[in-house]
């Protein structure tokens, strides 16, 4: 493809949002009230797994100023992706500590939250089954699959804790292993974990004869809009849903969590608004995490470096409920081997409840995970046969035209440029002093990616070309932070060739803009800007025909080039019209109106997988292809790791807005580095959270960042994308983790198989090592 | 439960109200005042989201009861803006692409405001001192220690 | 949301210790108290002691050293020209207090009388021979700083008492000293185990006396005798040092579920070299 010049796309543009938030003028959802409303609050849980005895009430309910108090006999209708299966309120039953029991709306928030002090809940509690060992084990059967509402293909096990079990299955692994030069196996571990977005979850809902309207900071509207409608009994159109702009997504906004009951409460209010807003401490006790993972990897390998064979054993803890866990394996199980050539493949990944706070999407959504277990294995093969990890990696990477383990014939491959530019970031060639002058060991690793985006997926756009040359955009991205609502208008700006500062987007609601599968899975760059090209074509198209009217010229004379609209009069004397002086021109004046409409979905390309195998000749319309690289130091008497170099290449596939696209890289590296360093959601035997505030989860400050980042920008641009463009979202997080043990184990020869790398975890493996560089002096 | 009546001065504007004691300054300046540009994050001064600035220092307004404010100055993210002129911190901001989304962003200028009050000049690790107990999930921090570092120059007339 | 509850804006300290002995809660900064009852604490009432001028000061003298009124804040004692000067140990802990904005409104006094184990000014006390000077029904009376803390969450106020001030006798000609705390990220973090280490040498480098404390791995803030008798007597050495810090070792008993027991125990080993290091390197730049 032809490299263009682009007068928007890859430049640098000024958010249209950035004012409003530097002034704080932004209205988020907790900013916003409607008239009369009420204010709602939760009874939880104390217990991980209990059976609900009784619930006195009637105390809170006589309380001055209490409108409305339900429990879940009133409201258990299932909520999720997969099944109707979370209970709004706990029905007869607790599933996790902090799940909701008793929801209250009152005059005032203080009113409902002395209210929920009055509410008795007695509990037989029982003993939670916390580890994924337990689970599988299955002494407690959580749920009767076979019972469940489902939605979407579920593959469960019956009689188990396994909602979802996907398989793939190429070549014969066991042949393969006997031939193998080597066979190494290692097992690793990922902890569970929250998004932390500074936002926390809060909705407002009005229920009344005209419907359900919602204003939720959500991630996926019209995936809501569905599932309330399904719940409350309501046609979709008598649900509508209202998005202001949302503080921090990360998947954990992807979900229904308090829409359901804040609907409940307003479905008892005769038309009151209620309002909910989710606490940090309501955050962690009830808003999504990302689950526990076990992973175990078996591989085959010649004494040349070929990768022969591999198995992948994948254990991953879904929580409570099933809600959206099992897209996470299937997506995760299409990236678990890494973007490595490899015959023949076993991979089992199974999805487990436990008596844990439920688990959604989590930016990478599953491939964090097997990042860190795949490169981290490819690292302790390198080292068992004596090989070097780049080259390791390099002889067996995938690139186009090859047909993977699950038979698909890849295009548009970008994961050698990344590994390369990865690499030059870091001067992987350059040696390096191993032990720095205040005793730390110095080392480097590498860490690379490739992941699927869900398909298939569905985008559409409206575009309102005004009679003064404006635009109103339509669509329903929802922007949380990523600039969604930035890359829109480049995306419009550069196909319509109109001055961007002329388009407007409008925010998203249900009722007028129109449908868009969701801000998830880096997808939205991609499919969003293929429909917003095609209504800027669409009034391209349009315009033509106006603007023949207007000359008198006929419409297969007129071109649009570089924004000038070109034709002739009657007597054939060329005309021109600037796009951008459509307004002055008072062209669209007593016209018919123009509106540029573009809907698609990528079900056209899509190859469902076959259940037993896993094959698919598409089973996404894109890959993304990262590879990131660390340099760090760590203290052999302390265990604490510094980055001192990082290095980050993305392939993808066509940068949009350059300054989003590398504060997205430089965000995810720093929410990677947390999540490889310091976060873990972390329960005592009783199930209870221990570290439920942001002093004992702990994120990245400004004080443990300011390591150098190199950031490359690869471009191999993919045929269907909008001007070759795929996506960036996730793929900045999910191979933090892997290259900062990968050079850990560089470092000090020590392998921690589990993140968080904490300081004491490192220490001790370091202390205890049998194998690898001694730390000197005393440890 | 009891109230008291105090006075002060928020975004150059004398205010008195009458508060009950337990009503903390956010909940006065968000749910009384109406200046909702101050966020909560996590309400028990871990996220600096609501951070303001108090007779010339940035303060957790979420550990700090509406009444402590009697007889002191207050400057919000509201107060920054001078006849739709951007502060030049609000603009460094813009200018640095240092906006993801913006929950933490007023909390976040508004303690690079009070390093540049006091410090027009700051050092690299000035700059992420003052911002250490303002949490962002989005940025990485990298472009919101670039736009403090450019708004000293802003405000130096560079 | 904070539950209700009775707030008193005292103006002097008779009124103070007229408050407390009612039981109310004594409020300067608010930064833990409000934290707690976030969390759910009750108090029946708060006295703030805030504008109390008294407690407000921070004066240095030549003779009886530094006086640290009991809600002077963290910032105000970081930027002291004095602390700066003769007690380094002190801006060490009080700039790793949580950040700028509890920095800002945190007091001394709180955070002594809030009695962690971690409290990051409590070492640096211990340090420079602090004593704690206390008023209640009975008049005033000083107490040791070692003495004050009497476990977790506790102290040796009674419940008509509270902190006027703390008084830091004058530092000696030949010392050095320095605070370290272990942190598992580079800011807001609650002490997981901090070393103190104040050193005192003649002109021949022979060290005539020492503290060594440790914070975070006791139900209080801890001087390590054995400890400081293993630096004085002779010259700093490596053995002296490593002496110091083996019997510092021994004396820690961390009891966490934050983080292994074992790693904060043995951090007493790697830290106690990296404080006198520090504490030396400090004297040697003074003299």
């Amino acid at each position: 493809m032809q490299k263009q010049e682009y007068v928007y796309v890859g430049k640098r543009v000024e958010r249209p949002d950035a004012i409003g938030k530097v002034t704080g003028e932004t209205q988020y959802v907790a900013d916003m009230n409607q008239p009369h409303q009420l204010y709602a609050a939760l009874v939880r849980s104390p217990h991980a797994y209990a059976d609900i005895k009784s619930i006195d009430y009637s105390e809170a309910e006589a309380m001055e100023g209490v409108a409305v108090v339900i429990t879940g006999e009133d409201e258990h209708t299932g909520i999720g992706h997969y099944a109707a299966e979370m209970p709004t309120l706990a029905y007869k039953r607790v599933m996790y500590w902090g799940e909701p029991v008793v929801a209250i709306a009152a005059e005032t928030l203080e009113i409902a939250k002395a209210a929920c002090e009055k509410v008795r809940v007695e509990y037989e509690v029982k003993r939670p089954v916390l580890t994924l060992e337990d689970s599988l084990k299955g002494d407690v059967v959580f749920h009767d699959w076979s019972k469940l509402n489902t939605h979407h293909e579920l593959y469960f096990e019956q009689d188990t804790n396994i909602c979802q079990h996907v398989k793939v299955r190429e070549g014969d692994t066991d042949k393969a292993f006997t031939e193998a030069d080597y066979v190494i196996e290692g097992e690793y571990e990922t902890s569970g974990i929250q998004h932390v977005c500074l936002e926390g979850h809060g909705a407002i809902a009005k229920f009344d004869r005209d419907g359900l309207v919602v204003w939720t900071c959500a991630q996926s509207p019209f995936f809501m809009r569905g599932q309330l409608a399904r719940a409350f009994g309501l046609p979709q159109n008598k649900v509508r849903m209202i998005i202001p702009p949302i503080g921090g997504g990360f998947g954990n906004k992807w979900e229904l969590r308090v829409e359901p009951v804040v609907a409940a409460l307003a479905k008892r209010t005769k038309g009151r608004p209620v309002k909910i807003v989710f606490t940090r401490e309501d955050e962690f006790m009830g808003a999504y995490s990302r689950g526990a993972q076990k992973i175990k990897i078996k591989s085959g390998v010649m004494k040349d470096g070929t990768i022969v064979a591999r198995e992948v054993y994948n254990l991953q803890d879904s929580g409570a409920y099933v809600n959206g866990a099992p897209r996470l394996n299937y997506l995760s199980t299409y990236a678990c081997c890494g973007p490595y050539k490899i015959k023949n493949v076993k991979i089992d990944t199974l999805t487990l409840i436990t008596n844990k706070l439920p688990t959604s999407a989590y930016r990478g959504f599953g491939i964090q995970e097997v990042s860190w277990a795949c490169e981290c294995h490819m690292d302790d093969i390198a080292k068992t046969i004596g090989l070097d990890v780049y080259k390791f990696r390099d002889q067996n990477l995938w690139e186009d035209g090859y047909t993977t383990h699950t038979g698909e014939k890849l295009f548009s491959v970008g994961i050698r440029e990344c590994l390369q530019k990865a690499a030059e970031g870091l001067d992987w060639e350059e040696p390096y002093e191993k032990t720095a002058p205040d005793g730390r060991l110095r080392g480097r690793g590498m860490c690379l990616t490739c992941k699927i985006t869900g398909t298939p997926s569905g985008s559409a756009a409206i575009a309102k070309l005004n009679e003064d040359g404006t635009v109103d955009l339509l669509k329903s991205g929802t922007d949380m932070g990523q600039g969604n609502n930035s890359v829109a208008c480049i995306f419009f700006a550069e196909a319509m060739q109109i001055d961007i500062k002329k388009i407007n987007v409008a925010p998203v609601d249900t009722l007028y803009t129109p449908y868009e599968k969701s801000a998830t899975g880096s997808r939205l760059t991609f499919h969003m800007g293929r429909v917003l090209i095609e209504a800027a074509e669409s009034i391209h198209k349009q315009l033509k025909k106006r603007m023949g009217n207007h000359w008198g010229c006929p419409v297969d004379d007129i071109v649009i080039e570089h924004g000038i609209i070109k034709g002739h009069d009657k007597e054939g004397k060329p005309t021109e019209l600037a796009i951008n002086d459509l307004g002055k021109a008072r062209v669209l004046i007593e016209q018919d109106p123009i509106i540029g409409v573009a809907a698609h979905n990528t079900v056209d390309i899509w190859d469902k997988p076959d259940r037993d195998t896993g094959r698919s000749s598409r089973v996404s319309v894109l890959w993304f292809w990262t590879a990131h690289a660390a340099q760090i130091l760590v203290d052999p008497k302390t265990g604490e790791i510094e980055i001192e170099k990082f290095s980050a290449a993305h392939d993808v596939g066509q940068v949009i807005n350059e300054d989003s696209v590398r504060g997205q890289i430089e965000g995810g590296i720093v929410q990677g580095m947390g999540h490889a360093l310091f976060e873990e959601l972390e329960w005592n035997d009783e199930g209870v959270l221990m570290n439920p505030n942001m002093a004992d989860f702990k994120v990245p400050t400004a004080k443990d960042v300011g390591f150098p980042m190199n950031i490359s920008l690869v471009e191999v641009p993919h045929p269907e994308g909008p001007y070759g463009a795929k996506g960036i979202g996730e793929c900045c997080v999910t191979g933090v983790p892997g290259a900062i043990g990968n050079a850990l184990f560089d470092a000090a020869g020590v392998r921690v198989t589990k993140i968080p790398m904490k300081p004491d975890q490192v220490y001790l493996a370091m202390k205890e090592q049998k194998y690898g560089r001694r730390c000197e002096g005393e440890c | 439960m009891e109230k008291r009546t105090i006075s002060f001065e928020v975004n150059d504007r004398h205010m008195y109200m009458t508060v009950p004691v337990n009503r903390t300054l956010l909940e006065m300046l968000r749910d009384d005042i109406g200046l909702t540009g101050t966020k909560e994050g996590c309400d028990e001064g871990e996220c600096g989201a609501c951070t303001v600035i108090m007779d010339g220092k940035a303060i957790h307004s979420c550990c700090t009861l509406a009444v402590e404010a009697d007889g002191r100055t207050i400057i919000t993210i509201e107060g920054l803006q001078h006849d739709d002129m951007l502060d030049p911190i609000q603009q460094a901001f813009v200018d640095a692409g240092a906006v993801q989304c913006g929950y933490c962003t007023p909390g976040m200028i508004l303690s690079a405001k009070a390093l540049l009050d006091v410090n027009s000049t700051p050092s690299e690790e000035d700059i992420r001192t003052a911002i250490e107990g303002n949490i962002c999930r989005c940025t990485g921090y990298e472009r919101i220690v670039q736009a403090i570092s450019l708004a000293s120059d802003y405000l130096n007339g560079k | 949301m904070l539950k209700p509850f009775k707030l008193i804006s005292v103006c002097n300290l008779e009124e103070a210790v007229s408050g407390a002995a009612n039981g109310l809660k004594i409020f300067a900064g608010g930064t833990d108290i409000l934290v707690m009852m976030h969390k759910g604490a009750e108090y029946s009432g708060l006295a703030d002691i805030s504008r109390i001028e008294e407690l407000k000061q921070i004066t240095f003298d030549e003779k009886d050293g530094l006086k640290i009124g009991a809600c002077v804040t963290h910032s105000e004692i970081i930027s002291n020209e004095f602390v700066q000067k003769y007690y380094p140990a002190l801006v060490d802990g009080c700039s790793k207090i949580g950040s700028v904005q509890v920095r800002n409104k945190g007091t001394i006094g709180g955070n002594i009388c809030n009695a962690s184990p971690a409290a990051d000014s409590a070492g640096p006390l211990l340090l420079y021979d602090a004593t704690v000077e206390i008023i209640g029904k009975d008049g005033r009376r000083e107490v040791p700083a070692e003495e004050f803390f009497t476990g977790v969450k506790r102290t040796v106020l009674k419940q008509d008492e509270l902190v006027v001030c703390i008084k830091l006798p004058r530092i000696t000609e030949r010392e050095g000293s320095a605070y370290l705390k272990l942190m598992k990220r580079g800011a807001m973090e609650i002490g997981i185990m901090s070393s103190g280490i104040r050193v005192i040498c003649d002109e021949n480098g022979i060290c005539r006396d020492a503290r060594v404390t440790l914070s975070a791995v006791a139900v209080t803030p801890i001087r390590v005798r054995s400890a400081e008798e293993a630096l004085k007597g002779g010259k700093i050495t490596d053995e002296s040092i490593l002496q110091a810090a083996e019997f510092a070792y021994e004396t820690a008993q961390p009891k966490t579920w934050r983080n292994s027991e074992e790693w904060s125990k043995d951090m007493v080993k790697t830290y106690i070299p990296r404080t006198v290091d520090l504490a030396v390197e400090r004297m040697k730049r003074e003299c």
